[in-house]
């Protein structure tokens, strides 16, 4: 019965723990914020963290426990692509935060050709996701 | 007898009009209230409304502006800026509420947080292997495993539901009393450097509206 208590305790603590470093480390590259912001609905930023916290909660339960959702390959395919666009923009974030590409601009003396490196970047990551998962896993 | 016009100018305003007054920048205090009605509705410029950029106005813009409408007066005025030195302006058509766009953007939006969550705290859990701790744990204490999840595993989800509703304040209520929420404030930053990044770039290109 004690054990049952300690086990409570360390399962609360730890998933506590978990959502705070999760949501930190979201809230704190932007990328939620940034994407309210290009679609003009920053009046509706607390829905989106409602939809955060569902999704955490949905991942969990998804990672934790076996359930099966036979949706078809279409629901995979959509989910895929939203799972894809949220990556996008987390791994955009993160260059942003580290100050990758102003730098490399500063120490080339760049003046023009910001747009063509953005382009190249994306494209090259869904090249590289292409090669990696169908063509040669 | 001297009247002293204070001006407090916003750091950034959206407009819906085609002229833009400076009661609409900021605003004005006078003790004489003739006065004080006169410099509030001067126009300073006109933005059409297909503008997409922002137009960038300096205080000594208007600060001449003033001056110029108040050479006939026959008491000595004399204008101090007690706010902003730059004001941005920006041009919002007029565009409603709960339009289908919008909804259509927000519904978009709100798969790509939901899905990104999800996936973000299955490949966490993968990667640090948490079945794998706890299963441990459980032999530590009672030397057996549980097989398809037993409590540790019920209390660590509800944990994270907890843990993130905490994060993000959503256990006060109440809109008006509580703080602004993490994001919120992510927001409000990101808000801040744009609009500051916005007057640098204007002033070095030389398209701000100032004095010469």
């Amino acid at each position: 019965m004690w054990i049952d208590l300690f086990y409570c305790v360390m399962g609360l603590a730890s998933g506590m723990i978990v959502a705070a470093g999760l949501a930190t480390f979201i809230t704190s590259i932007g990328v939620v914020s940034r994407l309210a912001q290009v679609t003009h609905t920053a009046g509706a930023i607390s829905w989106y963290e409602n939809v955060f916290v569902l999704g955490g909660l949905a991942g969990n339960m998804y990672s934790l426990y076996v359930w099966t959702l036979p949706l078809g390959t279409w629901a995979m395919g959509a989910a895929g692509l939203f799972i894809g666009i949220f990556l996008g923009c987390m791994i955009g974030g993160i260059t942003e935060v580290l100050n990758a590409i102003p730098v490399f601009y500063h120490r080339a003396k760049l003046r023009c050709g910001l747009k063509a490196l953005v382009w190249a970047i994306a494209l090259g990551k869904v090249t590289g996701g292409i090669v990696d998962f169908l063509i040669a896993p | 007898m001297e009247y002293i016009i204070y001006l407090k100018l916003n750091r950034n305003i959206r407009t819906k009009t085609t002229g833009v007054r400076i009661k609409d920048m900021g605003t004005v205090y006078c003790a004489q209230p003739g006065i004080k009605n006169k410099v509030e509705n001067l126009k300073i410029l006109d933005i059409p409304e297909d503008q997409k950029d922002k137009t960038v106005v300096s205080v000594l813009y208007v600060i001449e502006k003033i001056n110029k409408a108040l050479a006939g007066e026959k008491n000595m005025c004399r204008v101090e800026s007690v706010g902003e030195q730059d004001c941005v302006i920006s041009r919002m058509p007029e565009k409603g509420h709960g339009t289908l766009r919008e909804r259509i953007e927000m519904a978009l939006v709100s798969l790509t947080v939901f899905f990104g969550a999800s996936f973000a705290i299955m490949t966490y859990n993968e990667d640090v292997d948490v079945r794998g701790v706890f299963g441990k744990m459980y032999e530590i204490f009672s030397g057996t495993a549980p097989e398809a999840g037993g409590i540790l595993e019920l209390t660590y989800s509800i944990g994270i539901g907890i843990g993130l509703l905490i994060f993000f304040n959503h256990f006060e209520f109440g809109k008006k009393q509580r703080d602004p929420t993490p994001m919120e404030v992510q927001m409000c930053q990101y808000e801040e450097d744009v609009i500051h990044t916005v007057v640098e770039s204007s002033e070095r290109r030389g398209e701000e509206k100032d004095v010469d």
